[in-house]
């Protein structure tokens, strides 16, 4: 369980990472958000991906857990550019 | 005529292997006479001493190696590796022979 | 250099990786595949079944085992296989009366029953390779694994300096968008799993780091055995004293388990039988991150405590740990993926970086259709390594069940299987066409990888479908996995064939991929 929560974190938090970003605004939710709400989703994208190490820490110990924290932030970080390889792929063919 | 073979004519190719030379060989014995001095001076006992200096010398080796292809002079990129393997060799001789772990 | 700092770190990052990227796949595939070391081996061993046991009834029962077989010995050294494999490891120094020839080796199961299995190196000989390499001396193979190494970390450095702009914006990566693909792969494996593939370099190198670097010691220790001496020490047998029986071996188990509340992973035990008998007990190397090991020594005659040794000083702690997480032993089989997936990530790098040097260059060639002699070599020599390695480690595998079961060296005609194997794929790429050398080759692999599961299944009664409906995980879960690496390899030919072979197109694509504004396109 606390596997899938971990895992869970990295991707949220990389997800909001990227729907910060004005480019991938259009690819993930076709339009573009007020900068007030980039803002917040950078900082909650962040928080949340640090989070994560205590999380794991608290849960698997704090050397295990950074090993699988590291382990799991790639892991997110893999299926968020997987995601977002289709999305844009359907939103904007040859963009 | 091809990149390539413009490459490994004349200058470029002199400025590649000073560099090579300077990035390998040099910088091994000037990592290693770092590294000794950071043993010598370490605190906590030999081993400890050794085994830090030791784990450390890859990060210089590294560092150094980079830092051989990101300088704009070789002469001076030369002086300075001789310059600094002399100044941490004679300090590794010096505290050797006054005696201390050995 | 010319050109400013980041285009001489481009250039940097380039060479090092090109020159010893061929040998760096080869480590990274075959220390990958240690990560499932004990599995790999279990597999390779269908004679032995996995017997749950207590493990320290295990050194007991060894060690009665022991004392049938191997009496009068001068030491006798019994390892736990772990929390994995369920097994037990003797080694034993013959006594004088023992013939010359007489085994010093043997494999217990669990509940100390001798396992004959045919003979092979399993998963320990993949390990192995990844820094001994093979059919070389071990102390130049170390060398030139470490320089790999390090030309790989001066690599990721000099990557990470030129792309700055990728780490701060990854999601701009994209996987598989045409001719752009191998830099996609390129960029997303090592930007993705940057800290892993940090780790392990950096890792890699420490754990074979006064082989590299003596000097650190040799600043302090006139002898570098006086150092070995005092941060790893291995005591000998003394001289013999006179018969005295040996104490029981269970309690001291026990005992030191309570002291370190973890499993025994070791008992060696000295001058067996005599007056000034020492039994040491070490902790598992797969009960915590370090890799350093607790030991508490006893008196063999009366089984009392008499020393214990416990790692300490911040450096070797350091050290031992970076070691410890390089290894991945004491990671839970979900972590053991994860370790897996990212030296998988670290494998598709290397390849994709390698293949990329020539797909780059291809467009700039004056005539694309005759390309100079570096840049065919380049290209073939990628077939033969990656390709190459990949089949013959299909072929390792395939040995392992066709070779015939008593032959002598049955070990070593497997390994040679597997080199023979890589040989015979780089000769076929010299003499064919890139292309179809490509595809060959992959598709060859691919066939290779799904035959293993189809071969265990006719010369075993441990068929995937066995496996699975008998519950045995490793055994299905290592068919199944040849199953998906023979589909990534046949997914890897299929793109090859269908790739589009006019050269104008590629031209145009390359230069349509630079002007895309995506860091990590320029300046090589």
């Amino acid at each position: 369980m606390i596997h899938l929560l971990l895992f869970l974190l990295a991707f949220a938090g990389f997800m909001m990472l990227c729907a910060a970003r004005d480019r991938h605004q259009r690819d993930l939710l076709g339009r573009k958000l007020p900068a007030k709400t980039a803002v917040g989703l950078r900082r909650t994208g962040l928080f949340l991906l640090l989070l994560a190490y205590p999380v794991a820490g608290v849960a698997l110990g704090w050397g295990y857990g950074a090993v699988e924290w590291l382990g799991h932030l790639s892991g997110g970080a893999l299926l968020t550019v997987l995601l977002l390889t289709r999305l844009s792929a359907r939103g904007a063919p040859g963009r | 005529m091809s990149k390539v073979n413009r490459i490994w004519r004349g200058a470029r190719w002199r400025d590649i292997a000073a560099r090579t030379l300077a990035a390998v060989p040099l910088n091994y014995a000037v990592t290693s006479a770092l590294t000794m001095l950071i043993a010598r001076l370490l605190p906590g006992g030999g081993a400890q001493a050794s085994i830090a200096a030791t784990m450390l010398s890859f990060a210089i080796f590294a560092g150094l190696a980079m830092t051989a292809f990101a300088v704009r002079s070789v002469a001076r990129l030369w002086i300075g590796l001789v310059a600094a393997g002399l100044v941490a060799g004679g300090a590794d001789w010096l505290l050797i022979s006054t005696g201390g772990r050995l | 250099m010319k050109g400013g700092f980041r285009q001489s770190m481009a250039w940097l990052h380039t060479w090092t990786g090109l020159l010893l990227g061929w040998l760096l796949f080869a480590i990274f595939v075959t220390g990958t595949s240690a990560y499932f070391q004990e599995e790999i081996t279990r597999w390779m061993t269908p004679e032995v079944h996995s017997v749950p046991a207590d493990p320290a009834s295990g050194f007991v029962a060894a060690t009665e085992w022991l004392q049938r077989e191997a009496p009068g010995g001068s030491e006798w050294s019994i390892y736990s296989t772990g929390k994995r494999a369920a097994g037990l490891q003797l080694y034993w120094a013959n006594g004088p009366d023992a013939p010359a020839d007489a085994p010093t080796s043997a494999r217990l199961d669990g509940t100390g029953s001798e396992v004959f299995a045919r003979e092979t190196l399993g998963g320990w000989f993949l390990y192995r390779f990844h820094y001994d390499l093979h059919y070389i001396n071990w102390y130049w193979a170390r060398w030139l694994v470490g320089i790999a190494a390090m030309a790989m970390l001066v690599a990721i450095l000099s990557g990470i300096v030129t792309h700055k702009k990728i780490l701060a914006d990854f999601f701009l990566l994209r996987f598989g968008k045409g001719q752009r693909s191998w830099l996609d792969a390129h960029n997303a494996s090592s930007v993705l799993f940057l800290p892993f593939i940090l780790m392990i370099t950096y890792t890699g190198l420490v754990s074979l780091a006064t082989h590299y670097m003596p000097w650190g010691i040799a600043a302090n220790y006139t002898d570098e055995g006086k150092f070995f001496e005092e941060t790893a020490p291995w005591p000998v047998p003394a001289e013999k004293a006179g018969p005295a029986p040996l104490a029981p071996i269970g309690p001291m188990v026990e005992q030191a388990e309570r002291r370190w509340g973890t499993a025994v992973g070791s008992v060696r035990i000295l001058n067996p039988g005599d007056r000034s008998a020492q039994v040491i007990v070490s902790s598992a190397p797969d009960a915590g991150m370090s890799i350093a090991l607790r030991s508490l020594t006893f008196d063999g005659v009366t089984g009392r405590p008499v020393r214990a040794q416990d790692p300490s000083g911040a450096a070797t702690v350091t050290e031992d740990t970076m070691i410890g997480i390089h290894a991945g032993r004491f990671a839970s089989p979900l972590l053991r993926v994860l370790y897996f997936l990212s030296g998988l990530a670290g494998c598709v790098m290397v390849a994709s970086g390698l293949v990329l040097w020539t797909v780059k260059r291809r467009a700039k060639l004056p005539d694309p259709e005759r390309p100079h002699f570096g840049f065919r070599l380049v290209e073939k020599l990628n077939i033969a390594a990656i390709a190459g390695l990949s089949f013959g480690i299909a072929v390792y595998f395939l040995a392992n069940r066709l070779l015939p079961l008593g032959i002598a060296g049955r070990s070593d005609q497997e390994i040679d299987s597997m080199f023979i194997a890589w040989g015979a794929v780089a000769i076929w790429a010299m003499a064919r066409p890139v292309r179809r050398a490509w595809l060959e080759a992959l598709s060859a692999t691919a066939l290779a990888f799904a035959l293993v599961p189809v071969v265990n299944a006719l010369t075993t009664d441990r068929s995937l479908f066995a496996s699975l409906a008998a519950g045995d995980s490793v055994f299905a879960a290592f068919d199944g996995a040849m199953l998906l690496i023979a589909a990534g390899f046949g997914w890897a030919a299929l793109k090859v064939a269908r790739r589009p072979s006019g050269q104008g197109r590629r031209k145009t694509a390359a230069r349509g991929s630079s002007a895309r504004g995506v860091p990590g396109t320029e300046a090589v």
